[in-house]
Protein backbone atom coordinates (compact mmCIF):
# COMPACT_ATOMS: atom_id res chain seq x y z
CA UNK A 1 0.00 0.00 0.00
CA UNK A 2 1.63 3.25 -0.95
CA UNK A 3 1.71 6.01 1.71
CA UNK A 4 0.10 9.10 1.98
CA UNK A 5 3.28 11.25 0.05
CA UNK A 6 3.71 8.67 -2.59
CA UNK A 7 0.14 9.74 -3.76
CA UNK A 8 0.16 12.07 -6.07
CA UNK A 9 -3.10 13.98 -7.84
CA UNK A 10 -3.27 15.64 -11.02
CA UNK A 11 -5.52 18.27 -9.50
CA UNK A 12 -5.43 19.80 -5.71
CA UNK A 13 -7.95 17.30 -3.60
CA UNK A 14 -8.76 20.49 -1.26
CA UNK A 15 -9.63 22.34 -4.28
CA UNK A 16 -13.03 24.51 -3.13
CA UNK A 17 -12.23 23.96 0.82
CA UNK A 18 -10.07 27.42 0.39
CA UNK A 19 -10.82 29.39 2.95
CA UNK A 20 -14.28 31.42 2.90
CA UNK A 21 -13.89 35.15 1.39
CA UNK A 22 -16.13 37.83 3.02
CA UNK A 23 -16.07 41.76 2.51
CA UNK A 24 -14.99 42.48 6.13
CA UNK A 25 -17.12 46.14 6.20
CA UNK A 26 -20.33 44.00 5.38
CA UNK A 27 -19.93 41.35 7.91
CA UNK A 28 -18.54 43.88 10.99
CA UNK A 29 -20.88 46.33 9.84
CA UNK A 30 -18.75 49.29 9.03
CA UNK A 31 -20.14 51.87 6.90
CA UNK A 32 -18.10 54.51 6.40
CA UNK A 33 -14.18 54.39 5.55
CA UNK A 34 -11.94 57.27 6.88
CA UNK A 35 -9.16 58.26 4.34
CA UNK A 36 -7.34 59.90 7.06
CA UNK A 37 -6.20 56.31 8.67
CA UNK A 38 -2.92 55.01 6.19
CA UNK A 39 -2.41 52.26 8.44
CA UNK A 40 -6.16 50.68 7.64
CA UNK A 41 -5.32 51.65 4.35
CA UNK A 42 -2.77 49.66 3.63
CA UNK A 43 -4.41 46.64 3.91
CA UNK A 44 -5.99 47.16 0.99
CA UNK A 45 -2.45 47.85 -0.81
CA UNK A 46 0.30 45.92 -2.17
CA UNK A 47 4.19 46.10 -1.48
CA UNK A 48 4.26 48.80 -4.36
CA UNK A 49 1.49 50.65 -2.98
CA UNK A 50 -1.02 49.47 -5.46
CA UNK A 51 -4.58 49.43 -4.57
CA UNK A 52 -5.74 45.23 -4.64
CA UNK A 53 -8.10 43.60 -6.92
CA UNK A 54 -11.17 43.03 -5.31
CA UNK A 55 -10.72 39.07 -5.91
CA UNK A 56 -8.13 39.61 -3.21
CA UNK A 57 -9.12 41.52 -1.00
CA UNK A 58 -12.47 39.83 -0.72
CA UNK A 59 -14.76 43.88 -0.66
CA UNK A 60 -18.16 43.60 -2.10
CA UNK A 61 -18.52 46.31 -5.04
CA UNK A 62 -19.83 49.08 -2.59
CA UNK A 63 -16.96 49.15 -0.59
CA UNK A 64 -14.17 48.51 -3.02
CA UNK A 65 -15.33 51.44 -4.45
CA UNK A 66 -15.19 53.78 -1.15
CA UNK A 67 -11.81 52.18 -0.36
CA UNK A 68 -10.44 53.00 -3.85
CA UNK A 69 -11.62 56.31 -3.55
CA UNK A 70 -10.35 56.68 0.60
CA UNK A 71 -7.05 55.55 -1.20
CA UNK A 72 -7.21 57.88 -3.74
CA UNK A 73 -7.58 60.65 -1.36
CA UNK A 74 -5.15 59.70 1.10
CA UNK A 75 -2.38 59.87 -2.24
CA UNK A 76 -3.61 63.36 -2.63
CA UNK A 77 -3.10 64.48 0.63
CA UNK A 78 0.53 62.49 1.19
CA UNK A 79 -0.59 59.79 3.39
CA UNK A 80 -0.30 57.43 1.47
CA UNK A 81 2.33 56.78 -1.78
CA UNK A 82 1.45 56.86 -5.05
CA UNK A 83 4.37 54.41 -6.25
CA UNK A 84 6.97 53.01 -4.01
CA UNK A 85 8.70 49.50 -3.64
CA UNK A 86 8.55 47.74 0.21
CA UNK A 87 5.69 49.73 1.11
CA UNK A 88 5.19 47.11 4.20
CA UNK B 1 -27.17 71.24 7.30
CA UNK B 2 -24.37 70.30 5.22
CA UNK B 3 -21.61 68.84 6.77
CA UNK B 4 -18.10 69.56 5.61
CA UNK B 5 -14.66 68.44 6.36
CA UNK B 6 -11.40 69.98 4.83
CA UNK B 7 -7.99 69.17 5.69
CA UNK B 8 -4.66 70.63 5.14
CA UNK B 9 -0.99 70.32 5.11
CA UNK B 10 0.48 73.55 6.29
CA UNK B 11 4.32 74.50 5.42
CA UNK B 12 6.23 72.88 8.15
CA UNK B 13 9.17 75.51 8.08
CA UNK B 14 7.01 78.09 9.52
CA UNK B 15 7.24 78.80 12.63
CA UNK B 16 4.81 77.59 15.49
CA UNK B 17 2.72 80.88 15.42
CA UNK B 18 2.95 81.20 11.77
CA UNK B 19 1.37 77.96 11.30
CA UNK B 20 -1.49 78.72 13.99
CA UNK B 21 -2.23 81.98 12.44
CA UNK B 22 -2.65 79.77 9.09
CA UNK B 23 -5.32 77.84 10.80
CA UNK B 24 -6.46 80.89 12.36
CA UNK B 25 -7.37 82.81 9.23
CA UNK B 26 -9.76 79.53 7.55
CA UNK B 27 -10.95 79.30 11.35
CA UNK B 28 -12.34 82.97 11.17
CA UNK B 29 -13.27 82.96 7.56
CA UNK B 30 -15.63 79.95 7.86
CA UNK B 31 -17.14 81.40 11.00
CA UNK B 32 -17.64 84.86 9.90
CA UNK B 33 -19.77 83.10 6.52
CA UNK B 34 -21.45 81.84 9.23
CA UNK B 35 -20.34 78.14 9.26
CA UNK B 36 -21.08 76.07 12.43
CA UNK B 37 -17.47 74.73 13.49
CA UNK B 38 -18.06 70.92 14.61
CA UNK B 39 -14.19 69.94 15.15
CA UNK B 40 -10.40 71.13 15.11
CA UNK B 41 -8.11 68.62 14.62
CA UNK B 42 -4.38 69.12 14.64
CA UNK B 43 -2.63 66.05 13.24
CA UNK B 44 0.07 67.74 13.91
CA UNK B 45 3.73 67.00 11.91
CA UNK B 46 4.30 63.83 10.16
CA UNK B 47 6.54 62.53 7.00
CA UNK B 48 4.98 62.68 3.10
CA UNK B 49 4.67 59.91 1.44
CA UNK B 50 6.37 61.46 -1.17
CA UNK B 51 7.66 65.32 -1.43
CA UNK B 52 5.55 68.09 -2.30
CA UNK B 53 7.19 71.45 -3.41
CA UNK B 54 10.57 69.75 -2.55
CA UNK B 55 9.41 69.40 1.59
CA UNK B 56 9.68 65.74 3.22
CA UNK B 57 7.25 66.67 5.56
CA UNK B 58 4.16 68.62 6.94
CA UNK B 59 1.64 69.81 9.50
CA UNK B 60 -2.26 68.31 8.80
CA UNK B 61 -4.98 70.16 10.28
CA UNK B 62 -8.47 69.57 10.25
CA UNK B 63 -11.79 71.70 9.97
CA UNK B 64 -15.12 70.02 10.29
CA UNK B 65 -17.92 72.13 10.16
CA UNK B 66 -21.70 72.92 9.23
CA UNK B 67 -23.06 75.31 6.81
CA UNK B 68 -26.29 75.63 5.54
CA UNK B 69 -25.45 75.69 1.42
CA UNK B 70 -22.21 74.29 -0.07
CA UNK B 71 -21.28 78.09 -1.67
CA UNK B 72 -18.68 78.78 0.78
CA UNK B 73 -16.66 75.68 -0.12
CA UNK B 74 -15.37 77.49 -3.29
CA UNK B 75 -14.12 80.77 -1.39
CA UNK B 76 -12.57 78.23 1.06
CA UNK B 77 -11.01 76.30 -2.03
CA UNK B 78 -9.78 79.40 -3.43
CA UNK B 79 -8.15 80.81 -0.59
CA UNK B 80 -6.57 77.78 0.13
CA UNK B 81 -5.12 77.81 -3.41
CA UNK B 82 -3.44 81.47 -3.22
CA UNK B 83 -2.08 80.79 0.25
CA UNK B 84 1.18 80.09 0.09
CA UNK B 85 1.62 78.48 3.22
CA UNK B 86 -0.70 75.89 2.29
CA UNK B 87 1.01 72.84 0.57
CA UNK B 88 -2.45 70.53 0.16
CA UNK B 89 -5.84 70.48 0.75
CA UNK B 90 -8.85 68.45 0.57
CA UNK B 91 -12.64 69.16 1.07
CA UNK B 92 -14.74 66.65 1.36
CA UNK B 93 -18.31 66.22 1.89
CA UNK B 94 -19.47 64.11 4.83
CA UNK B 95 -22.39 61.65 4.61
CA UNK B 96 -24.74 60.55 7.14
CA UNK B 97 -22.28 57.54 7.91
CA UNK B 98 -19.42 59.78 7.86
CA UNK B 99 -20.86 62.16 10.44
CA UNK B 100 -21.28 59.41 13.01
CA UNK B 101 -18.07 57.96 12.23
CA UNK B 102 -16.12 61.20 13.71
CA UNK B 103 -18.70 61.35 15.99
CA UNK B 104 -17.90 57.87 17.21
CA UNK B 105 -13.96 58.78 16.85
CA UNK B 106 -14.41 61.90 19.18
CA UNK B 107 -16.68 60.05 21.65
CA UNK B 108 -13.34 57.47 21.60
CA UNK B 109 -15.82 54.77 20.50
CA UNK B 110 -13.91 53.64 17.59
CA UNK B 111 -10.70 51.53 19.14
CA UNK B 112 -12.63 49.48 21.63
CA UNK B 113 -11.89 46.47 19.95
CA UNK B 114 -11.80 43.84 23.06
CA UNK B 115 -15.05 45.75 24.64
CA UNK B 116 -16.83 44.12 21.70
CA UNK B 117 -15.64 40.35 22.15
CA UNK B 118 -16.04 40.25 26.42
CA UNK B 119 -19.72 41.83 26.12
CA UNK B 120 -21.40 40.62 23.40
CA UNK B 121 -22.81 42.36 20.57
CA UNK B 122 -24.37 45.09 21.49
CA UNK B 123 -20.98 47.20 21.09
CA UNK B 124 -20.05 49.67 17.98
CA UNK B 125 -18.97 46.34 15.85
CA UNK B 126 -17.13 48.84 14.01
CA UNK B 127 -14.41 48.67 16.45
CA UNK B 128 -13.80 45.39 15.68
CA UNK B 129 -11.48 46.17 12.54
CA UNK B 130 -10.76 49.79 13.25
CA UNK B 131 -8.97 49.16 16.28
CA UNK B 132 -5.84 48.23 15.39
CA UNK B 133 -5.90 50.92 12.59
CA UNK B 134 -7.17 53.42 15.13
CA UNK B 135 -3.99 53.85 17.14
CA UNK B 136 -2.71 55.51 14.40
CA UNK B 137 -5.16 57.92 14.89
CA UNK B 138 -4.89 58.14 18.79
CA UNK B 139 -6.77 61.28 18.56
CA UNK B 140 -9.47 59.68 20.58
CA UNK B 141 -9.27 60.91 24.18
CA UNK B 142 -11.39 58.69 25.48
CA UNK B 143 -9.50 55.84 24.43
CA UNK B 144 -5.93 57.51 25.21
CA UNK B 145 -7.25 58.10 28.99
CA UNK B 146 -8.12 54.40 29.25
CA UNK B 147 -4.93 53.49 27.47
CA UNK B 148 -3.39 55.62 30.25
CA UNK B 149 -5.24 54.01 32.92
CA UNK B 150 -4.75 50.65 32.84
CA UNK B 151 -1.30 51.19 31.85
CA UNK B 152 -0.14 52.57 34.95
CA UNK B 153 -1.01 49.28 37.28
CA UNK B 154 0.60 46.89 34.88
CA UNK B 155 4.30 48.20 35.10
CA UNK B 156 5.72 44.79 33.41
CA UNK B 157 3.24 45.15 30.28
CA UNK B 158 5.63 45.24 26.95
CA UNK B 159 6.32 48.18 26.03
CA UNK B 160 3.88 48.72 22.66
CA UNK B 161 2.59 51.45 20.91
CA UNK B 162 -0.60 49.42 20.13
CA UNK B 163 -3.78 50.91 22.11
CA UNK B 164 -5.75 47.37 22.18
CA UNK B 165 -2.80 45.79 24.76
CA UNK B 166 -3.98 49.13 27.14
CA UNK B 167 -7.99 48.10 26.59
CA UNK B 168 -6.98 44.27 27.04
CA UNK B 169 -6.10 44.36 30.15
CA UNK B 170 -8.61 47.16 31.08
CA UNK B 171 -11.43 45.19 29.84
CA UNK B 172 -10.28 42.25 31.61
CA UNK B 173 -10.38 43.99 34.65
CA UNK B 174 -13.94 45.13 34.50
CA UNK B 175 -15.57 41.89 33.19
CA UNK B 176 -13.77 40.24 36.01
CA UNK B 177 -15.66 42.60 38.09
CA UNK B 178 -18.70 42.05 35.99
CA UNK B 179 -21.50 41.70 38.16
CA UNK B 180 -20.83 44.79 39.91
CA UNK B 181 -20.35 47.03 36.40
CA UNK B 182 -22.04 45.12 33.33
CA UNK B 183 -23.04 47.87 30.86
CA UNK B 184 -20.37 50.32 32.03
CA UNK B 185 -17.60 48.89 29.37
CA UNK B 186 -20.06 49.08 26.23
CA UNK B 187 -21.38 52.40 26.59
CA UNK B 188 -18.91 55.25 27.33
CA UNK B 189 -15.66 56.51 28.02
CA UNK B 190 -16.27 59.09 30.83
CA UNK B 191 -18.06 56.66 33.10
CA UNK B 192 -16.17 54.28 32.79
CA UNK B 193 -12.69 56.31 32.77
CA UNK B 194 -13.24 55.91 37.01
CA UNK B 195 -13.67 52.72 37.07
CA UNK B 196 -10.55 50.92 35.39
CA UNK B 197 -8.31 52.97 37.78
CA UNK B 198 -10.07 51.44 40.47
CA UNK B 199 -10.71 47.67 39.34
CA UNK B 200 -7.30 47.40 37.54
CA UNK B 201 -5.21 48.20 40.63
CA UNK B 202 -7.04 45.40 42.12
CA UNK B 203 -7.46 42.82 39.62
CA UNK B 204 -3.77 43.36 39.02
CA UNK B 205 -2.37 39.69 40.41
CA UNK B 206 -5.56 38.15 38.60
CA UNK B 207 -4.48 39.72 34.61
CA UNK B 208 -1.47 36.94 34.21
CA UNK B 209 -1.22 37.74 30.63
CA UNK B 210 1.19 40.29 29.82
CA UNK B 211 3.37 39.50 33.41
CA UNK B 212 4.28 35.75 32.78
CA UNK B 213 6.94 35.43 30.32
CA UNK B 214 5.64 33.87 27.19
CA UNK B 215 7.19 31.00 25.22
CA UNK B 216 8.05 32.63 21.81
CA UNK B 217 5.46 31.10 19.67
CA UNK B 218 6.27 33.36 16.89
CA UNK B 219 8.71 30.17 15.92
CA UNK B 220 5.26 28.82 14.54
CA UNK B 221 5.26 29.40 11.23
CA UNK B 222 1.94 31.35 9.84
CA UNK B 223 2.64 32.84 13.59
CA UNK B 224 4.30 36.65 13.40
CA UNK B 225 4.58 39.40 16.06
CA UNK B 226 1.58 40.71 15.70
CA UNK B 227 -0.53 37.33 15.93
CA UNK B 228 2.07 36.10 18.97
CA UNK B 229 0.61 39.51 20.54
CA UNK B 230 -3.14 39.11 19.91
CA UNK B 231 -2.52 35.40 21.64
CA UNK B 232 -0.82 36.82 24.20
CA UNK B 233 -3.75 38.88 25.16
CA UNK B 234 -6.36 35.99 24.93
CA UNK B 235 -4.44 34.04 27.57
CA UNK B 236 -2.54 31.57 24.96
CA UNK B 237 1.36 32.27 26.10
CA UNK B 238 2.95 28.85 25.58
CA UNK B 239 3.09 26.12 23.11
CA UNK B 240 1.45 23.87 25.46
CA UNK B 241 -1.41 26.72 25.59
CA UNK B 242 -2.00 26.56 22.16
CA UNK B 243 -1.82 22.98 21.45
CA UNK B 244 -4.41 22.70 23.80
CA UNK B 245 -6.57 25.09 22.15
CA UNK B 246 -9.68 24.10 19.54
CA UNK B 247 -9.14 25.06 16.29
CA UNK B 248 -12.57 26.60 16.64
CA UNK B 249 -11.57 29.03 19.32
CA UNK B 250 -8.34 29.49 17.54
CA UNK B 251 -10.67 30.93 14.98
CA UNK B 252 -12.63 32.47 16.58
CA UNK B 253 -10.42 34.91 17.79
CA UNK B 254 -8.88 35.44 14.61
CA UNK B 255 -12.21 36.37 13.45
CA UNK B 256 -13.14 38.41 16.13
CA UNK B 257 -10.01 40.43 16.42
CA UNK B 258 -10.95 41.09 12.43
CA UNK B 259 -8.85 43.01 10.24
CA UNK B 260 -5.36 40.76 8.69
CA UNK B 261 -6.31 38.21 11.30
CA UNK B 262 -9.25 36.89 10.52
CA UNK B 263 -7.56 35.91 6.79
CA UNK B 264 -5.04 33.96 8.21
CA UNK B 265 -5.04 29.93 8.64
CA UNK B 266 -4.40 28.58 11.99
CA UNK B 267 -4.91 24.54 10.60
CA UNK B 268 -1.62 23.73 11.67
CA UNK B 269 -0.93 25.73 14.53
CA UNK B 270 -1.75 23.28 16.79
CA UNK B 271 0.35 20.60 15.22
CA UNK B 272 2.82 22.33 15.16
CA UNK B 273 2.88 23.91 18.86
CA UNK B 274 2.29 19.68 20.17
CA UNK B 275 5.48 19.31 18.85
CA UNK B 276 7.12 22.38 20.41
CA UNK B 277 6.25 21.65 23.56
CA UNK B 278 7.52 18.00 23.30
CA UNK B 279 10.74 19.88 22.55
CA UNK B 280 10.73 18.22 18.74
CA UNK B 281 12.64 21.06 16.89
CA UNK B 282 13.80 18.38 14.39
CA UNK B 283 10.40 17.36 13.30
CA UNK B 284 8.82 20.83 13.59
CA UNK B 285 11.44 21.81 11.32
CA UNK B 286 10.66 18.88 8.97
CA UNK B 287 7.19 19.81 9.44
CA UNK B 288 8.00 23.24 8.55
CA UNK B 289 9.75 22.55 5.41
CA UNK B 290 6.41 21.45 3.69
CA UNK B 291 4.23 23.87 4.88
CA UNK B 292 4.19 27.52 3.23
CA UNK B 293 3.40 29.71 5.47
CA UNK B 294 2.19 27.68 7.90
CA UNK B 295 -0.52 26.11 5.54
CA UNK B 296 -0.33 22.64 4.03
CA UNK B 297 -0.07 22.63 0.77
CA UNK B 298 -0.90 18.97 -1.03
CA UNK B 299 1.48 17.55 -3.14
CA UNK B 300 0.99 18.43 -6.69
CA UNK B 301 2.62 16.34 -10.17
Amino acid sequence: MASRDDIKFLSNPNLGSAKKKYCRFKKFGIRHIDYKDPDFLAQFVNEQGKILPRRISGNSLKYQKKVAVAIKRARHLALMPYLTDLYK
Amino acid sequence: MRQYEVTFIVDPVLSGDEIKSAVKTYNDLLKDEGCEIVNLDNLGLKQLAYPINKRNSGVYHTIEFKTENGLIIQKLELSLRRDERIMRFLSVYLDKYAIKFNEDRRAGKIGKKESVIKNGANAKPKEDVKAEKSSANGKSSGSNNKAAAAKTPETTTPATTKTTTGNVTETRTVTETRTVKDPVVVSTTTAAAATPEVKASEATPEVKAPEATPDDLSKIEGIGPKTLELLNNNGILSFEDLAKSSQSRIKELLTTAGGAFATMNPSTWSEQSQLASEGNWDELKALQDKLDGGIEKKEEE
